[in-house]
């Protein structure tokens, strides 16, 4: 941060905040796991099945949704804290 | 179902598209744009991801390899569900540093260099190419399967539905996407019709699964059932290709220039990111809910041999559903419609931006500030590309002739724009990307990729490159196209992404290592990489003798006059300024240089700032001299520093020193007092007895006690005075010392000796081995310090028994000489001044000097080149005196 000195301790909604953000930047690495998974199940002798493979990425995909979508919630609705609400866009000064 | 119908129902639905971007684009011009803002206006312009390929292709590619098409949607499910990651800050620097595609934002990235814009925009071209070549076959395809009771053949209808699509599409692109040239480079009009489009193929993609689902089979159960018994029943997925296909979907998602279009650049609110990062992958699993359900059953039902691909049409078509057919029809068109008026759009905005405009710059040397309206060139080119674009997508579909090469186009495509990854990541997270190294890596990736994927595919039937993919070029096996360096393990899309990517990414991070970015490139990298703690870019422009109007006319043919005056009316406001004409500072140029950048992209917009500020954009030299300023002052405050600590230690200093001259001060004041009474003392009793004497009528004795009392009184007089004029002389450095060999031994036994016959009980404790030292000193003077301090001991030590140890310790060059007693010793206090003249403990009746003894000590031990310090720790009143072994 350039000019802004770090603080250690931070109001608690921006750190609720930021630990919500910390969990919305794992959600892809459990869709990584969630999607690679059908490579490990069954045997060059007995494949998967395509019905229920199909399942359980679908299934993955609508929990991962839902994850996604209670994150974002929680994160638009914890209060932002006047010093980072302050901090001035990057755009242009006139916006 | 009648073709003259299905032609109806689609120009009915072109003229609705027509106006629905209309009308959302009027809103818009009035100031109405809140619903064409809104997250799920957004999240539905996002579905440019999902062309005509993915609508019909999507069925075709699970009918081939089962569960293997969901690749294609989980890599952009897995970009959005981690949109804190990337997309993010992609979006942030995208309206930070108004973006208008993705070779403009790779080419501001490394220092608005025009170069890596060209390079980005070629690779661009050609990768979209084919697929624009592709949405137009499908179209027509799905023409043709409706065309089969008509008087033309199939293949004419194809052929003449080709070329008219793309000129309805071109209309409609030039008309919403160049209406103006837009300060944000948002089009409210074609992405409210992107999103309509969107709501159509998605419902119409449900509406053919619930009818084979429960129209055609027997609910979900049954559709289990038949997905067992089927052709795709078993999960036969190669695990590279799984991953490697996951990877690249996820790539093109972010690099396809379309993508980047409503992603990046149509974005208004970093918010709608947030809502879309669950939204659009519910879209994707919402689209590809009925693929296989829509694949198995069309294997069933349809007669070996026809095509998959186009399966969503001709299973209702079989079933009699006309409308549902039609609806079908309307998904493909939708889907197909979309893409390529985006892709033309972002086309169309990179190469008027990062090809024509700087080449009309050049061209036009003469400079940016003589009349003439820019946006008109600025338009036409951008018209003329979007044109050319749809040209080239159609001659490649008319000369491929919807060769079975075009079906796997998706893919290779994909692996085309992916090249751009590196560099996009590298430049967004990695500070010490350069220009040279992203050129670099592009290109490498670039002819890779043609090498080992395009060329192949579309020269498969020539005998020369069959030739090649068999035994590799110049009949080098390890050069073979589809098993580079031997890899052959690799089907060849995964063996493309593998290899571009692997040796774009090293040539990438190799050359940037190697080479050394100039002050635009680092400055631009700082933008970018910390776009989120930069609260305002640091000045790319030095503020030099410009012309305010200079400006106001370049920009006024750039954005247009009314915007123009606007915002340089808003700067000298803020300036506090009346009138259209603000100073010019670099904060204002950089503000002016982004806002045209909006228009014509910002290598463009920084060369035509440079034209008119006379090319004072930061150079080299400039920056050094900054640096060199600014380490100046660094220099300065740590001087300035240094300096203010030296003063806080001398102001230290002078106050001990000023409280240690009051103390003595003080002790002056009552030793004067002291000394009048001692010298009256003895003169009082001198002058009585000596009157006395006088008188004469005093006896023999009385006369012998009287003269010995005056004599006494004179002795001790003599005696103070002595001890004065001794400290004088020594004070004033007129002594003059003889300095003999002696043993330490022998000094201490005359001291001692001198001191004994006081009548002390004062028990001495020595150790005379550790005395055997020689000195070089003058023996008198030093065994008067030695007597002053065991007198003072034999005076001041309050012990029941005293005692006074020697400790004497060889340290080499010098000698230690401890005189410690068992007395109470001396307060803390008085430690300070005890070697001050004057100076005397409290009890003055004992004390029977006149508190000179320990100054004229420390004058001569200084003299002697030693020091005599008090020892504090020591269970008594303890001195230590430091003596050389030889004078210096």
């Amino acid at each position: 941060m350039a000019g802004l000195p770090k603080t250690v301790f931070l109001q608690r909604d921006t750190y609720r905040r930021r630990r919500i953000g910390d969990a919305i930047k794992l959600l892809p690495i459990a869709g990584v796991v969630l999607f690679f998974m059908p490579l490990l199940l069954g045997t060059p002798e007995q494949p998967a099945q395509t019905s229920s493979l199909g399942l359980f990425i679908f299934f993955s995909w609508f929990a991962l949704i839902g994850m996604s979508v209670l994150l974002v919630a929680l994160f638009n609705r914890t209060p932002n804290t006047p010093r980072e609400a302050e901090k001035p866009s990057a755009e242009d000064p006139l916006g | 179902m009648s073709f003259n119908l299905l032609i109806l129902a689609s120009l009915g639905y072109v003229v609705l598209l027509f106006i629905v971007a209309f009308v959302a684009e009027d809103r818009a011009a009035r100031g109405h744009s809140g619903w064409a803002r809104s997250p799920w206006v957004y999240t539905l312009s996002l579905s440019v991801y999902c062309t005509a390929w993915t609508f019909y292709g999507a069925v075709g590619f699970a009918a081939r390899s089962g569960l293997e098409f969901l690749t294609i949607y989980l890599g952009p499910t897995l970009v959005l569900v981690g949109w804190w990651w990337l997309l993010r800050k992609l979006v942030q620097i995208g309206k930070a540093q108004r973006i208008t595609s993705i070779a403009d934002l790779l080419s501001s990235r490394y220092g608005k260099s025009n170069l890596v814009g060209a390079i980005v925009t070629v690779l661009a071209v050609i990768g979209t190419t084919p697929y624009i070549a592709l949405q137009l076959q499908s179209v027509s395809l799905s023409f043709a399967a409706f065309a089969s009771n008509t008087p033309l053949g199939p293949l004419d209808v194809a052929k003449t539905t080709g070329i008219w699509v793309a000129i309805g599409l071109a209309l409609f692109a030039i008309l919403f996407g160049t209406r103006n040239l837009d300060v944000n480079e948002r089009h409210h009009g074609v992405v409210t019709a992107i999103a309509v489009e969107a709501v159509v193929k998605l419902f119409a993609l449900i509406a053919v699964g619930i009818f084979v689902v429960w129209g055609v089979a027997d609910g979900a159960a049954d559709i289990k059932n038949r997905i067992d018994a089927s052709e795709i029943a078993q999960f036969n997925v190669d695990n590279p290709r799984w991953i490697g296909l996951t990877f690249l979907s996820a790539a093109a998602f972010i690099c396809l220039p379309r993508m980047f279009q409503v992603l990046v650049v149509e974005n208004e609110d970093e918010n709608n990111l947030s809502i879309a990062s669950w939204a659009f992958p519910l879209y994707l699993a919402a689209m590809s809910l009925f693929v296989v359900p829509i694949a198995v059953v069309g294997l069933e039902l349809l007669p070996e041999g026809s095509n998959p691909d186009l399966f969503v049409l001709t299973i209702p078509l079989t079933q009699g559903a006309d409308g549902l057919a039609l609806l079908a029809f309307l998904g493909g068109f939708s889907s197909a419609t979309s893409m390529v008026i985006v892709a033309a759009l972002a086309l169309a905005t990179m190469v008027s931006n990062n090809m024509v405009m700087p080449l009309y710059l050049r061209a036009q040397n003469i400079g940016a500030t003589v009349s003439g309206d820019v946006r008109a060139v600025v338009l036409v080119s951008r018209r003329l590309s979007i044109v050319a674009v749809l040209l080239l997508g159609y001659i490649y579909y008319a000369v491929s002739g919807g060769t079975v090469a075009l079906s796997s186009i998706g893919l290779i495509s994909f692996v085309g724009v992916a090249q751009v990854l590196p560099a996009l990541i590298g430049g967004l997270f990695w500070r010490g990307g350069t220009r040279t190294g992203a050129a670099l890596g592009l290109i490498v990736g670039f002819s890779i990729w043609m090498y080992t994927l395009l060329l192949p595919t579309l020269f498969a039937d020539t005998n020369v490159y069959s030739s090649i993919v068999r035994d590799g070029l110049f009949g080098i096996e390890w050069l073979r196209p589809y098993a580079l360096f031997g890899v052959t393990r690799l089907d060849p899309i995964v063996h493309s992404v593998f290899w571009t990517m692997l040796l774009n990414a090293s040539a990438f991070i190799i050359a940037s290592i190697c080479s050394f970015p100039n002050p635009v490139e680092r400055l631009q990298a700082t933008t970018f990489v910390n776009v989120f703690d930069l609260a305002e870019e640091t000045g790319g422009w030095r503020g030099a003798a410009i012309e305010a109007e200079d400006l106001l006319v370049m920009a006024q043919r750039i954005i247009g006059g009314r915007d123009a005056q606007r915002l340089f009316t808003q700067v000298a406001r803020k300036q506090g300024k009346e009138g259209y004409l603000p100073d010019i500072t670099p904060d204002f140029i950089t503000v002016l240089e982004r806002r045209l950048a909006g228009s014509v992209g910002a290598a463009t917009a920084h060369a035509m700032m440079g034209q008119i500020t006379g090319g004072s954009s930061v150079s080299v030299e400039e920056l050094m001299a900054v640096a060199d300023e600014t380490a100046q002052m660094l220099e300065y405050s740590n001087q300035l520093e240094v300096k203010s600590a030296e003063l806080e230690r001398t102001a230290r200093q002078l106050r001990n020193a000023n409280e240690k001259l009051t103390a003595l001060s003080v002790q002056k004041d009552a030793f004067l007092s002291q000394i009048s009474h001692e010298l009256r003392t003895p003169m009082t009793s001198i002058r009585a007895f000596s009157e006395i004497l006088r008188e004469g009528d005093v006896n023999g004795a009385e006369r012998t006690r009287y003269a010995d009392i005056i004599h006494d009184e004179a002795r001790r007089l003599t005696r103070l005075l002595d001890d004065l004029l001794d400290l004088a002389v020594l004070e004033n450095g007129q002594v003059s010392l003889n300095i003999e060999n002696a043993r330490l031994e022998q000094l201490i036994n005359r001291a001692i000796d001198a001191c004994v016959n006081s009548g002390s009980q004062m028990h001495i404790k020595r150790n005379r081995a550790t005395e055997a030292i020689m000195l070089a000193t003058d023996p008198d003077r030093l065994a008067q310090v030695f007597i002053n301090l065991i007198t003072n001991a034999q005076k001041y030590c309050d012990a029941p028994k005293p005692e006074l140890r020697i400790k004497v310790a060889d340290l080499g060059p010098s000698v230690q000489v401890d005189f410690i007693d068992n007395g109470s010793g001396i307060g803390v206090a008085q430690q300070a001044v005890i070697f001050e003249k004057f100076s005397r403990l409290t009890d003055h009746a004992r004390a029977g000097g006149a508190g000179l003894g320990l100054a004229i000590c420390r004058e001569i031990v200084g003299k002697l080149g030693g020091t005599i310090e008090y020892l504090p720790g020591q269970d008594g009143a303890a001195f230590r005196v430091t003596l050389a072994k030889s004078l210096p």
